[in-house]
Order: C-alpha cells, then sequence, then structure tokens
C-alpha cells in the first residue's frame, strides 16, 4: 500500500478517533470470543511508534536511482509520467543481455532471441527496476537459494538500511508459473517464469505490513530479474516514542464502526499486531481480517483486512 | 501420295493445328473467378459467394460446390450465400470453394479457392480502443464502495483507451446483451463475488461458460473485447471443477464447439484463481492495485506482466489469497496493451490456451 500524505493521515485519524466511541447497533459483525481475546492482548500491551527518518530515506533514494542510472542511463530511456505526480516511468530497450548477479559477480546469463524491455519506476512508495526477460523453464531453484541470492542482492547493493531494531524480516518465495498444454497433447506442462523472493520488515520485532523488499530470480542462470524497494523508508529511532494502547472496546468499536452501513453478517477471522508506514510515520496496527458470511449462492466475497491504529499518535 | 495429297494432308494439319489453338486461347479467355464477401470471411458471417467469368456471354451455367452443397448458378455473375454461424450450422473452419463452369460451346473450366473461417482480422472491428468499467452492485455493501474506488484509480491514471462505459454490473451485460456492453469494448473490468468461472457482480451469478466475448461474437458481427478483468474470487480457478479441467470452461473444444465459450475471439481474461483479500487503512490497495496496473499498460508493459506485476507489487500473497492469474492464447504472450492483432477460434493453430499464474 503506497505512503500518504502527512496531512491526510492526521485528518483521516482525526475522523477516526470519534468513531471509536461509537456504539454500532447495525453493524452485523461478529466476533469470536477467540478473536476477542486476541484484541484483548494486544490492547494490553504497550508499543512504539515512530518517525520516519525522511532524510536518509530521500538519501537511500538518491543512491537507488544512480545505481539504476549506471544500468540503463536514464538520460537515454524513454520517460512516461502517470497520472500521479510522483511517479515515473523510464523504459529502455536492449538487445543483448548483461545478467545482474547479487554482487555484480560474472556468470552466464540468459540470452533473449528478442530484444527486451528494462523498466525502472519512480514513485510515492518507492522504486522499481524490471527486466522483461520471459524465458520459462521447466526447473525450479531451491527456495534458499532463491532468499540467498535476493537477500544478498539487497545487502550488497545497500538497498536497505537496517539496525538491530530495524531488520529484514521473515522472507517468502513464491513462484510465477505457466500451465501449457501444447496442441495435440492431453498432458499440461509446468514451467517456471521467475521465482520471487518477498523480504518482510520487522520493527521492534513486529513486521511493518506494508514494507517489503521484493528480488525476482531466473530459476536457472539465478540472475536478478527484477528488484523492487516498497513502503521502506528508514526509522528515526532517535525519535522513537512509547506508548500504550487503546483499549479493547475502542479497538472493537472502531472495527464494527467499518461496518456499520453494511447489511451482510461479517466475522473477524484473524487479529495480529503490526505496524505500518507512512509518508511520515511507522506506527502499531493491528490487523483485522474480516470475511463475509457465504450466502447461498456460492460465491465467494474478497475478505478484508483492516488496519486500526493501536495507539494514538502523540499521546503516551 | 501425290504431291496435291500430300499439300491436302498438310493444309488440313495446319488448319486443325491453328483450329486446336484458336480453342486454346479462347479458353484461356474464359477464366472463372471466384469472389466472397466480406473479403476476409469469419465463422458466423454470412457470406456471399459470387462467380463471374472475363466471357460471361459464352456461359451456360456454372455449378458450384461448398460446404458439401452443389448448386448450379444460371447467369453471370452467379450468387451464392451460405450462413457461416455455428449457431445453426455445422462448425465451419474452412470453406472450400469449386466452380465448374460449363460455356454454351461445351467446353468446361474450373476454379476452386480455399477460404480460413478461424482468424477474425483485427481490422473488421471498431477502431475505437476503449474500455469499460462494470462496478459491484449495491446489494454487495462489502465491494460496492471499494470497486467504486478502485476504478476511479484505474480510470485516474490509464491513458492509453477511453472510457466508454462506467456503469453498475447487471448479469445482461455479459448475456444477453454483451453485444452493447461487454463485447463492445477492448478492455473490460468487472468486479463481484466469484466461484470457479463464474461472477456475481450484483447478486445474480453469471456462468461464464455460457457467454462468449470476441471478433467472433455475435455472428455476422465484430465483437471488441480483446482483454477482460474479473476482480472476483476464484473465477479463474485452475482446479477441475465437476469433472472437467479449467480449460473447458474457457475454451471450445471438437465435443463443445457448438458451444459458446468466452474465447471467441478474446485475447485474454485476467483475475484471480484464489480468494482475494485487500487491505484497507487510507483506502483500499485495491486502488493501489489498479493504479499500477494502468501504469504499467501505458508504459507498453506486455499485458500478462502488467496485471501479474501489480498484483504481485500491491496485495498480500499471504494466507494463500490474491494468486493472480491470466489467461490467454499463447500467440498473445507479448502483446501489449497498443498490439493489433487477430482474433482465433477452434480450428485455428493459434487457439490453445496457457495460463499464467502465482503459485
Amino acid at each position: 500500500m503506497s505512503a500518504q500524505p502527512a496531512r491526510r493521515f492526521f485528518l483521516t485519524g482525526l475522523l477516526l478517533l470519534p468513531s471509536l466511541w461509537m456504539t454500532s447497533a447495525q453493524a452485523q459483525l461478529q466476533v469470536s470470543p477467540e478473536m476477542y481475546e486476541r484484541i484483548s492482548s494486544a490492547a494490553s500491551a504497550s508499543y512504539a511508534y515512530y518517525p520516519a527518518d525522511t532524510a536518509r530515506h530521500d538519501e537511500l533514494l538518491r543512491h537507488i536511482d544512480a545505481w539504476a542510472d549506471a544500468r540503463i542511463g536514464l538520460n537515454n530511456a524513454r520517460e512516461f509520467k502517470g497520472g500521479s505526480p510522483q511517479r515515473s516511468t523510464w523504459v529502455i530497450e536492449r538487445a543483448v543481455n548483461t545478467p545482474l548477479f547479487p554482487a555484480g559477480e560474472p556468470g552466464r546469463g540468459l540470452s533473449p532471441e528478442q530484444p527486451f524491455r528494462i523498466k525502472y519506476v519512480k514513485k510515492a512508495a518507492g522504486r522499481s527496476f524490471v527486466k522483461s526477460i520471459r524465458m520459462p523453464v521447466s526447473r525450479r531453484m531451491d527456495e534458499e537459494q532463491v532468499i540467498k541470492t535476493g537477500r544478498h542482492f539487497i545487502e550488497a547493493a545497500g538497498f536497505v538500511v537496517t539496525s538491530e531494531a530495524d531488520r529484514i524480516g521473515e522472507p517468502m518465495v513464491i513462484a510465477r508459473l505457466l500451465d501449457v498444454l501444447q496442441p495435440g497433447s492431453t498432458k499440461p506442462k509446468t514451467l517456471v517464469v521467475l521465482q520471487r523472493a518477498i523480504f518482510s520488515r520487522s520493527l521492534d520485532g513486529l513486521e511493518v505490513f506494508n514494507s517489503r523488499q521484493i528480488v525476482d530470480v531466473h530459476p536457472e542462470t539465478g540472475e536478478i530479474l527484477a528488484w523492487k524497494g516498497l513502503d521502506w523508508a528508514p526509522a528515526q529511532e532517535s525519535g522513537r516514542k512509547a506508548v500504550k494502547a487503546l483499549p479493547a472496546e475502542q479497538l472493537l468499536d472502531a472495527i464494527k464502526n467499518a461496518y456499520r452501513d453494511t447489511a451482510s453478517t461479517y466475522h473477524v477471522t484473524a487479529v495480529n499486531e503490526g505496524m505500518y508506514q507512512s509518508a511520515e510515520m511507522i506506527f502499531p496496527v493491528l490487523a483485522v481480517t474480516v470475511e463475509r458470511q457465504a450466502d447461498k449462492s456460492g460465491q465467494r466475497a474478497p475478505k478484508r483486512t483492516l488496519y486500526i491504529p493501536l495507539t494514538e499518535i502523540g499521546g503516551s | 501420295m501425290t504431291q496435291i495429297q500430300r499439300f491436302n494432308f498438310v493444309a488440313r494439319k495446319l488448319w486443325l493445328t491453328l483450329l486446336l489453338a484458336l480453342i486454346a486461347m479462347l479458353a484461356g479467355c474464359r477464366d472463372t473467378r471466384i469472389h466472397v464477401s466480406p473479403e476476409q470471411p469469419q465463422q458466423g458471417d454470412m457470406l456471399w459467394i459470387v462467380v463471374d467469368n472475363e466471357e460471361n456471354d459464352e456461359v451456360d451455367y456454372v455449378t458450384v460446390t461448398y460446404a458439401d452443397q452443389t448448386k448450379i448458378g444460371y447467369g453471370m455473375p452467379a450468387y451464392f450465400t451460405l450462413d457461416t454461424c455455428k449457431d445453426t450450422q455445422p462448425y465451419l473452419t474452412r470453406l472450400e470453394i469449386d466452380a465448374v463452369t460449363t460455356y454454351v460451346d461445351g467446353a468446361t473450366g474450373s476454379e476452386d479457392r480455399e477460404v480460413d473461417l478461424t482468424r477474425g482480422a483485427a481490422s473488421t472491428e471498431d477502431e475505437d480502443l476503449d474500455y469499460a468499467v462494470y462496478l459491484a452492485g449495491t446489494s454487495h455493501d462489502d465491494l460496492r464502495d471499494d470497486s467504486i474506488d478502485m476504478a476511479e484509480a484505474f480510470m485516474d491514471e490509464f491513458d492509453a483507451y477511453s472510457n466508454s462505459q462506467y456503469l453498475t454490473a447487471e448479469p445482461r451485460f455479459f448475456t444477453r446483451q454483451s453485444d452493447t456492453y461487454a463485447n463492445s469494448a477492448d478492455l473490460v473490468i468487472a468486479w463481484g463475488h466469484g466461484n470457479h468461472h463464474t461472477i456475481n457482480p450484483a447478486g445474480e451469478t453469471i456462468d461464464l461458460s455460457t457467454t462468449g466475448y470476441g471478433n467472433f461474437r455475435p455472428c455476422g458481427g465484430s465483437g471488441d473485447a480483446e482483454y477482460m478483468v474479473f476482480f472476483s474470487c476464484l473465477t479463474l480457478s485452475l482446479r477441475d471443477d465437476d469433472g472437467n479441467g479449467w480449460r473447458y470452461y474457457w475454451v471450445n473444444r471438437i465435443a463443445t464447439q457448438s458451444d459458446l465459450r468466452p474465447f471467441s475471439g478474446l485475447h485474454m481474461a485476467l483475475g484471480f484463481r484464489s480468494e482475494v483479500r485487500t487491505r484497507w487503512i487510507f483506502g483500499t490497495d485495491g486502488a493501489d492495485l489498479f493504479e499500477e496496473f494502468a501504469a504499467n499498460l501505458d508504459s507498453g508493459d506486455r499485458v500478462v506482466d502488467a496485471w501479474q506485476e501489480a498484483v504481485g507489487d500491491e496485495l498480500s500473497f499471504l494466507f494463500g489469497d490474491n494468486r493472480g492469474t491470466v489467461m490467454y492464447l499463447q500467440v498473445y504472450e507479448d502483446d501489449t496493451i497498443f498490439s493489433v492483432t487477430d482474433d482465433y477460434i477452434l480450428g485455428n493453430i493459434d487457439y490453445h490456451l496457457v495460463a499464467d499464474y502465482w503459485e
């Protein structure tokens, strides 16, 4: 989720705060004892929030932009301006692939038969660098190797600022696959387009839900096909503020308030504490997943995870 | 043989040779031609076959054979028609037309022509590049407002096409009035609840396997839809269902060739093979998804990548949710939103379906 300007955050916070004290008779929201217990447990803890270190973040982004410029020459690339004023995209076409390996080491990379594009995007959420080489293969790389490659790349490139409290968290590996059925064949074949390592972020032991570092790896050559750093501004640890959580009933009211105008029945199915990064702050939130009760149609409704601020920002 | 006899023999031979040469020359001028209208026909067209000749006055009749029918035309040009719509006719993929012209002097001439009916030329479609947006209905109070936010995020960002429709979805948009709605735009985006090959945008479930989009629908027309996006759970599921593999519901095969299927010229279906979960704090990450999707399309990404990258960047993969999926005919794999390509149906070598999906 993209970072938001501070003004919008605080206005939204002001709107949200009164709602915490509203009771809702119309909301058909069901909270099981187990989920209530999770909310209560979160409400009994203390947390901290941090300002985002915008100066260090700007420096980091300049470093990343210079890295990208060295690789594709942004002045020679075609620029696209997006609808959002904070978004710019550069695209360049290449006939020959210079493979990208974690620490810049040489290695055998892919040799596409056709020219391919390299895209670099600057947006409010962060940066992304993508080589649109699509050469699926039948083999997979070991997931541990994908993680190792991705982590090595991020650290060697200096794309993340970490500390004892603010670290790269648990990774997830997911593959992008093709299901191909050749004419005349009855058995589909699965090919691997890429394997993606998604690195989460841990701050004070809590996951920052919207911060992520993404590295796409080709399963055969192990070269980097893409890197993305999204919603990951360093925390200004000197500005750390310890705060107590809001009372459980206020958190519950905030959840119910989100469903006060609905006619259907919803259930809370998961509750997790974590943090969320906006443009200016990294603050504790309660992630509450809500699902609509199934009806007779057999159709599934999208689920929703609400991020409810766990504390008042600016309070103690 | 006397000299006179020899002379008469040679003269007769010469005369015969000249006569044969004259007949041959005249036969060469008797050129039968076969025209078809439309010039690039496709299955579904009401096809006109016109047989013509350079020497129409010398033609007695013409015998034309096509689609297991034999017809005779007197007078030239001779006109024949054939309804190639699979709804009422056998499934035709190719048409071999043979014309034998019989002239008044008994000579005959023949011509044949073969027509491929499985390729729908892009040139026959509407030249406008446009997209339609169909919001979730108010009965889906969980999704209605989010679908508006997502649609507006897309529309604010997307420049490549113009917006032709911004409506609350109704089942008829996908079924009996698809010509006016879902099949009238190049790109269609719809929101709803969903399940395997179905979507429920406003309270009524649409079985997409009984619908058809693309150049070959309606019969005799040229539907526009190339890309259809379904923001709904499980609609692009890759599991078997009811004993059938997933492809059964999306493309025709020999056994189902006379039935409707979504890929009746359609290039891609984009959506999710799993349940969908959005996150909300200052807005929905679904809006970020659609903004990213639009930006990716505008900057010339492959359409497959534009969707899959946007899903991978903006939505969470936790709990097995948000597994973005794109079903497409493999011939369109490298297409961008700016590509101009023909449409295909069963019988064409390029009609085979691939799925690109997050694991």
